[in-house]
């Protein structure tokens, strides 16, 4: 063999050896075994001597080049072998659950009522909130209620203790509903208005799964110049494009409240069967969701407006029944319950 | 309400390609909702009229019979159980597949059967298994008796008693403000508008006799103003023509005897009451007057009621006969009445409505008052009356009749512009359709000039119902289809942005415990047991109570705490640990002075919170924690500690009180022994936190204070000393600030107690932050700090250095 086949032979081995190194430790045998002092180069470097002066020049030349070529090798090999290595140790499992924080969160029905607020905020509405215990005169007198309305009984209000004998002003309740306090607010101000009012309200009633006493409602209302009924879809889309995440076709048919007039009755396609009748929607096709319409012309005096001159539309929704039929919960009770297990399963 | 399709069309004619369905939709659109469709013949399916041809006895059992039964298309033999099975008899025969009902009302499908070795095909009906028990009586044991019908065997039942029929439900309360459609004229007109078909009259009877001395005195003008009586003679209670009696049956009336079934069926046709006493009970005269306190009245269902002067009644010349509007009394319609007197009368609509709800009486009667009938009903309800009766008894001739008005109601006409209806409506459609539409629900109208709509109410709508130019708008508005309106978008005027602080700072703070602090948000009720309230310290004085609470001692809280303190109890029950708040108005009793118009009690809104665990100073920590950063984050006015308070729910050591701006605002403790004992709290640590959120400032925009990066590094240098328990951290932490300027903060790292600490005392590792302006600090320069504030610990606290670094 001669010189020039055993650099040739060498760095064909060597260069095997360092890329099939998978370890430190086998770089190290490697560099011992070609580059040590009992290497195979360092043999032919040894044996140089022995040659004639011109090829001795040129083989010294070859193999010291090729002493650079693999120790760079080496080199390049074990950088990338440490930059290649993981950091876990070897009983790591990747399929172990993250290690959790404390996963808190908003209560369905506000998560619901703050993508409303988000919703209304865009078409520039105020937010409201009034007081909660309220007066006759605001939540029956102000909305137009006739004087022996039967709401205004014990039987469906939860009037305060020690104003039984109070009338207007003075007889106190939890309110009923939210619309009087769109009086205060109107009260307040000059027109023109948009503002949404979300909020608790109370109904002294046999609570069972699809009747509370205590539940929450969201109210629109607009009042400018000139408000057609049939910009009150506006409302009424915004609602339900927000709480279902898509248009929702939507009726609005005659109803009859004292607060407004003309007064809606407003459906909602049912969602179960898209319109072609089911037994959600008992065969109808459409789920009654909410009243509608211009507030009273009674209503717009109590609230220190000149009906002549402004124009309303008015809309309140159930906030506990919208969210069971978006996520489909079968009792409303579960959201006064407080109960986590229930509660935890909202995001 | 209950209206018949038949008997709708005694008063229009529909278009015959308008379909039930249809006629339910566009009542529910545009009038009132109809709750349900139900062809009531499809309910009498296979079912026919057959004749019986012959009875044998069951061969096994001879007290039953085997009947052959000829149905029209040939006979069958069916086996009977009933007592008045006959040759001869027509009778209601359910064909195989016919649904009838059970004894106890549930629906069964007819087949064949084998009953004791007779086959049986099919089966006799009685009026309760075909579900006619309104429409026929029959005895106990007994089939239903068609022999009285002309109908031929092999007829549909159906047919046969004229159920062949729709019957819509209304929900009432879309009929609460619309007295005029609670009878089915008033349907028909609704539908006759909507179809643009003409209105058909009820049949009138014509001219009336003078009153012949019989004398009517509404003494009570105010209740009563319009007083019919007709005085009819040659009558008789016999059974009414069965078609009346059908009629009456599908809208769920029982027929009782002519002079009966004829108030109702004029009633329930054109929605006025009436109501016919024995011509004996009144000779002379009729007095409507208020009842003097002590006199006594029994009502046609033997009820017994007192009367007093709130109550009108319908008296002769001695006592009353009737609650006005309500009900009779007991002397009505005899088997012997051969007389009687027709009362057809307009009675104020709230007294009625009073007095039928004090007395626990709700009459078809009393409902239809008290939404106010029209005065001028009266004429048609009496005409009605009176040409049916002379159709269904040609003897009778009516003897004598007064109308006595007390006052007549002004007609109501309204002014409306053609502008504002067509701005309300969002199209401009013209004044002359918007005309015919008004006439073809018989308002009457004209067209001014100037573009006015001048409206003349009929009479039906003006109780109440229609009086301001809304109302106008909402008839044509309706009758037009609010749905063929489309959407018109508002138009507003963009002037400023909507900037809310409260509304932003109470949405910061629920988001920053929700999603900052990881706790879950619960709602719990305004309302709390008295055991809550008691657990959580609070007395009765400080709380609101509600004149029917929803159960009983529960009181309105003044806070949040008791309310969470329950939460807590309960979810112990299913999870070890969490965290929970609540965001919520709290009531207060009113502060004094009595001022302003309503006086309302005090209702704040708070947030209270609760972080449950095993070990108190960790709870209490964790909630400390989180309310440390709860102002920067929300942006509002600074949060402070402020030492002791005496919280009734609070850890007698573990408790700080929270101000914000010097004010008191809340209160942040572990929650005491004795309020875990009171509401069940085993085997956790609570630490409760309340705060008034309306007493916190929001900051007008964000509120951030950067401070330029120091311009060398910073060195850090760790003093772990041993000190006695009662030093505290605050105290380590002021003093060590305070020992060099080159001491740029003082922070805690560590408390422990334990081997080799002596029991009495603790090991306090604290941080200390070291920096200069001029240069980096060297060796030397730290060592000296560092010494001077190991010095002043060791002075002022009597701290022993364990190790320095």
């Amino acid at each position: 063999m001669t010189m020039n086949e055993r650099l040739s032979a060498i760095s064909n081995e060597a260069m095997e050896a360092i890329a099939g190194a998978a370890s430190s430790a086998d770089l190290d045998r490697v560099q011992a075994a070609y580059l040590g002092k009992k290497g195979a180069l360092t043999a032919v470097l040894k044996d140089l001597p022995g040659l004639a002066a011109e090829e001795r020049a040129r083989v010294g030349q070859d193999a010291n080049a090729l002493k650079g070529q693999l120790s760079t090798a080496i080199d390049e090999r074990r950088e990338a072998l440490v930059d290649a290595a993981s950091s876990v140790p070897p009983e790591f499992d990747i399929t172990r659950p993250g290690i959790g924080m404390h996963a808190g969160g908003l209560h369905p029905i506000i998560q619901m009522r703050y993508d409303l607020d988000d919703a209304f905020s865009t078409l520039g509405f105020e937010i409201y909130d009034g007081p909660e215990i309220s007066s006759e005169l605001y939540d029956f007198d102000s909305l137009n209620f006739p004087s022996d309305h039967p709401a205004r009984d014990s039987m469906d209000t939860y009037w305060l203790e020690g104003c039984e004998t109070e009338r207007g002003a003075r007889r106190q309740c939890l309110r009923p509903h939210l619309t009087g306090g769109s009086v205060r607010y109107m009260q307040m101000g000059k027109p023109p208005f948009r503002f949404a009012y979300p909020g608790r309200v109370y109904r002294n009633e046999t609570t069972d799964a699809s009747h509370e006493r205590a539940f929450f409602q969201y109210e629109a209302l607009i009042v400018d110049k000139s408000v057609p009924f049939s910009a009150g879809r506006l409302l009424v889309n915004t609602i339900l494009s927000t709480v279902f995440g898509r248009d929702v076709p939507v009726r609005m048919r005659a109803g009859f409240f004292p607060f407004v007039e003309p007064g809606f009755e407003i459906d909602m396609q049912c969602l179960v069967c898209e319109g072609a009748g089911c037994s959600v929607c008992k065969r109808v096709g459409w789920l009654e969701v909410m009243p509608g319409g211009p507030p009273h012309p009674g209503v717009m005096r109590a609230a220190g407006i000149d009906h002549t001159q402004w124009e309303g539309f008015y809309i309140n929704i159930g906030l506990d029944r919208l969210t069971m039929m978006r996520y489909g919960i079968g009792d409303v009770r579960l959201f006064h319950s407080g109960d986590l297990r229930f509660l935890e399963q909202f995001a | 309400m209950k209206v018949s399709l038949d008997w709708l069309r005694d008063f229009v004619d529909l278009p015959a390609d308008v379909t039930p369905q249809r006629i339910a939709e566009r009542l529910t659109m545009s009038t009132v909702e109809v709750e349900q469709v139900q062809e009531i013949g499809r309910e009498l399916d296979n079912v026919v009229v057959a004749r019986i041809r012959g009875v044998e006895p069951h061969p096994a059992n001879p007290s039953i019979a085997v009947a052959e039964v000829d149905h029209g298309g040939g006979s069958v033999k069916v086996v009977c159980g009933a007592t008045n099975v006959a040759a001869g008899m027509k009778v209601a025969l359910a064909r195989e597949g016919a649904v009838v009902r059970n004894a106890h009302g549930e629906p069964f499908t007819v087949g064949r059967a084998a009953i004791r070795g007779v086959e049986s095909v099919g089966m006799l009906c009685s009026p309760a298994e075909c579900g006619l028990n309104h429409l026929f009586a029959a005895g106990e044991k007994e089939i239903l008796d068609l022999s009285a019908l002309d109908a031929q065997p092999g007829t549909a039942l159906a047919e046969a008693i004229g159920y062949d029929d729709v019957v819509f439900e209304i929900d009432n309360k879309s009929l609460t403000n619309r007295p005029d459609l609670w009878g089915h004229h008033g349907i028909a007109r609704e539908l006759a508008a909507m179809f643009d078909r003409p209105l058909k009259d009820p049949p009138q009877f014509g001219a009336l006799p003078p009153a012949g001395g019989f004398d009517v005195r509404i003494e009570a003008p105010e209740l009563c103003p319009r007083y019919d009586a007709t005085h009819i003679a040659g009558v008789s209670a016999v059974p009414s023509p069965f078609w009346m009696q059908a009629r009456l049956a599908k809208v769920g009336q029982r027929p009782i005897n002519l002079l009966v079934d004829l108030t109702n069926y004029v009633m329930f046709a054109v929605g006025q009451p009436l109501h016919a006493f024995d011509a004996r009970e009144v000779p002379s005269q009729i007095v409507v007057r208020r009842a003097r306190a002590g006199e006594r009245l029994v009502l046609l269902d033997e009820t017994k009621v007192d009367l007093d002067d709130n109550t009108l009644v319908i008296a002769n010349h001695e006592k009353p006969l009737a609650l006005a509007g309500i009900m009779g009394g007991d002397l009505g319609i005899r088997p012997d009445t051969t007389e009687v007197l027709l009362e057809v009368a307009n009675f104020t609509a709230i007294p009625v409505r009073k007095t039928a709800r004090r007395l626990g009486l709700r009459t078809e009667s009393s409902t239809r008052y008290e939404k106010g009938i029209d005065f001028d009903r009266v004429a048609l309800g009496q005409q009605m009356f009176l040409a049916l009766i002379r159709d269904a008894q040609p003897s009778s001739r009516v003897v004598r009749h007064v109308d006595a008005v007390a006052a007549r109601p002004r007609p109501i006409t309204v002014d409306v512009g053609t502008e504002f209806l067509q701005r309300k409506l969002g199209i401009a459609l013209p004044a002359e359709e918007m005309r015919a539409l008004l006439e073809r629900l018989q308002f009457g109208c004209t067209v001014r000039a100037d573009g006015t709509l001048h409206v003349d109410v009929p009479s039906w709508r003006s109780t109440g119902d229609v009086s301001l130019p809304e109302d106008i708008v909402e008839e044509v508005a309706r009758l037009y289809g609010y749905d063929n309106l489309g959407f018109t978008p508002p138009v507003v005027r963009l002037e400023k942005p909507v900037i809310q602080l409260d509304r932003r700072k109470e949405r910061r703070v629920r988001e920053y415990f929700a999603f900052r602090a990881g706790m879950r948000e619960v709602v719990s009720y305004p309302w709390v047991a008295p055991q809550a309230l008691d657990a959580a310290g609070i007395a009765e004085s400080e709380t609101i109570g509600l004149t029917q609470p929803p159960m009983t001692g529960a009181r309105l809280a003044p806070s949040l705490i008791p309310a969470m303190l329950t939460n807590v109890a309960a979810n112990l029950r299913h999870v070890p640990r969490f965290r929970i708040f609540e965001f919520s108005r709290v009531f207060q009793p009113a502060p004094a002075p009595d001022d302003g118009l309503e006086h309302l009690p005090r209702q704040p809104h708070h947030v209270a919170g609760a972080v449950v665990g095993d070990d108190a100073t960790t709870v209490f920590l964790e909630a400390k924690g989180i309310l440390e950063k709860l102002d920067r984050t929300v942006q509002i006015a600074p949060l402070s500690f402020s030492g002791d308070t005496a919280v009734a729910w609070g850890d007698p050591r573990a408790r700080l009180a929270i101000t914000c701006g010097g004010q008191p605002v809340g209160a942040l403790a572990v929650a005491s022994s004795r309020a875990k004992r009171k509401t069940g709290i085993r085997r956790a640590e609570v630490a409760l936190f309340e705060l008034d959120v309306d007493a916190l400032t929001p900051l007008p925009s964000r509120d951030n204070d950067p401070k330029p990066l120091p311009t060398y590094p910073q060195v850090e240098y760790d003093i772990s000393m041993i000190v006695a328990h009662s030093v505290t951290w605050a105290d380590a932490q002021s003093i060590a600030s305070e020992a060099d300027a080159m001491i740029r903060a003082v922070t805690f790292v560590d408390q422990y107690v334990g081997p080799p600490i002596p029991p009495d005392r603790k090991s306090l590792t604290i941080r200390l932050h070291l920096g200069s302006d001029t240069g980096t600090l060297v060796r030397q320069q730290i060592d000296e700090v560092a010494g001077r504030a190991v010095a002043a610990l060791g002075e002022k606290l009597g701290a022993v250095i364990r190790e320095g670094s």
